[in-house]
């Protein structure tokens, strides 16, 4: 069930695109490298969802309603041993790779706090960070089990970074995934005009830096609540020579013009928030959107839309996995939020694999 | 499933989730005997990645034979240093016990379920 299923053959213009957090030692990469060998195995390997399939198949009409069919497939999956399996080996190999990954960056704590420090007086990326800056009750969850959260921890953003890998088993090790999606489906605004960009919750930067890439000419901007992800994105552009900017800013108060971007990027980032939050980001990329400029959104499916295995997976995931709003996101209806807000469809939306994918515009 | 643990709320709505010790199986010495295996197992290929590693580099360089390797014998300082490193190879793979044996893991009960 990979999250995103994209052709990345043609994505990379440059053969190390990206700057992987050095771990402490070689055993630490062996262990870790063993965990996502762990991940996969969980994922594909022990082929949890097919078993799961044989016996929930009357449970894809997607007409019922998610929530009643999630309840059957639940029944049907306590019955089956390999699930238990499959729920312990899924919770323990996140447990195992923040452990590895937090100890081994603690290690060796000061030399990347001083590369984080050493990177803000360089350029060309720049970095926008506010002294005065609250962080919201809601961003207080320790998302896919992070060891303090996203924004507790200096080293949160190369915890994060390393994390993803993994999480990717090893498919965006040079942010393919980031730059297919950039690349080659994200479509223009209908004029064709793009000279500012907005990457809402950028987190280390990786769509922000690829969004340049594709439109050198425009100005892009990542923003998050996170200082230690905007500051390890900053690093990250620095040493990539990428001129982006990175702003501390919230996603529900941007602080921006009306009308002043010509696209807005959401990469994963709905599902990580409450409703309230989601209807204030809906009501900000309204206000900020220029008519006619493209708001693309890709994340987690609508469960309306699940199979069984997925609707099995989404519940262990949002309370095993610290997707706390993972299910506030899922069991709404996406498209009515957007029309709720003003958007009309700007492009056929699409899944590339659990990935749904959302191409909205605003009336001219 | 149990959940348990202090991080078991969300501040603002969401799904209620499982704490820092969730159990999965009926006898919680289950869900610990499966990360020991987990465990031992990252452990182990840790070694097979290093070893891959030194006999490939030793081989290139034609420093040690097979036999010079089964003869091998650590001086009292090698010796200090791998027993270092041999108990956190322990502690490693019996945290779990570790964690059963401190009341952090208990038994799921009726009111525990979903």
């Amino acid at each position: 069930m990979p999250l995103m299923e994209v052709d990345t053959s043609k994505a990379l213009k440059r053969n190390n695109a990206t700057i992987l957090p050095e771990l402490a030692s070689r055993e630490d990469e062996s262990y870790l490298d063993f965990v996502e060998s762990l991940r996969s195995f969980v994922l594909d390997g022990m082929q949890f969802e097919q078993q799961l399939a044989t016996r929930t198949g009357h449970l894809e009409d997607t007409s019922e309603p998610p929530a009643e069919r999630l309840e059957k497939v639940r029944e049907i999956a306590e019955d089956m041993p390999i699930a238990r399996v499959r729920d312990r080996l899924m919770r323990s190999q996140q447990e195992m790779k923040w452990r590895r990954i937090c100890s081994s960056l603690d290690a060796r704590r000061d030399i990347h706090l001083g590369k984080l420090e050493a990177a803000e007086t360089r350029g060309p990326a720049r970095l926008e960070l506010d002294p005065g800056f609250e962080q919201p009750e809601y961003a207080n969850v320790h998302f896919h089990l992070q060891p303090n959260g996203y924004h507790k921890d200096p080293l949160a953003g190369f915890r994060y970074h390393y994390g993803t890998k993994i999480f990717f088993v090893g498919d965006n090790d040079k942010d393919q995934l980031h730059a297919s999606l950039v690349q080659n489906h994200l479509p223009l605004p209908a004029d064709g005009r793009v000279e500012r960009i907005l990457d809402l919750a950028c987190s280390v930067g990786q769509s922000t830096t690829a969004l340049k890439e594709r439109f050198p000419q425009a100005d892009v901007t990542g923003i998050d609540h996170s200082e230690p992800m905007l500051r390890c994105a900053h690093h990250r552009a620095v040493e990539l020579g990428i001129d982006v900017c990175f702003s501390q800013r919230l996603v529900e108060n941007t602080g921006y013009e009306d009308n002043s971007f010509d696209i807005v990027f959401s990469f994963i980032l709905f599902h990580e928030i409450p409703m309230r939050i989601i209807r204030e980001a809906l009501a900000e990329v309204s206000r900020v959107l220029r008519p006619g400029g493209m708001f693309a959104v890709y994340d987690f499916m609508m469960a309306s839309g699940m199979t069984p295995a997925q609707l099995y997976h989404r519940h262990f995931d949002s309370r095993h996995n610290g997707e706390a709003y993972g299910d506030d996101f899922c069991y709404t209806d996406f498209d009515g939020l957007l029309e709720e807000y003003g958007f009309v469809p700007a492009a056929p939306g699409k899944h590339l694999g659990t990935t749904q994918v959302w191409y909205a515009t605003l009336a001219q | 499933m149990t959940e348990r643990g202090p991080s078991g709320q969300t501040p603002e709505g969401g799904a209620p989730l499982a704490g820092d010790y969730p159990v999965y199986f009926k006898d919680p010495v289950q869900d610990a005997m499966m990360n020991m295996i987990l465990e031992l197992s990252a452990q182990l290929w840790m070694s097979m990645d290093r070893l891959y590693a030194l006999e490939d580099l030793l081989a290139r360089q034609g420093v040690v034979t097979a036999a010079a390797l089964d003869g091998y014998h650590p001086d009292a300082e090698r010796v200090a240093v791998l027993k270092t490193r041999r108990e956190r190879f322990t502690h490693d793979i019996l945290r779990d016990l570790k964690l059963l044996t401190e009341g952090a893991v208990s038994a799921p009960t009726e009111t525990d379920k979903e």
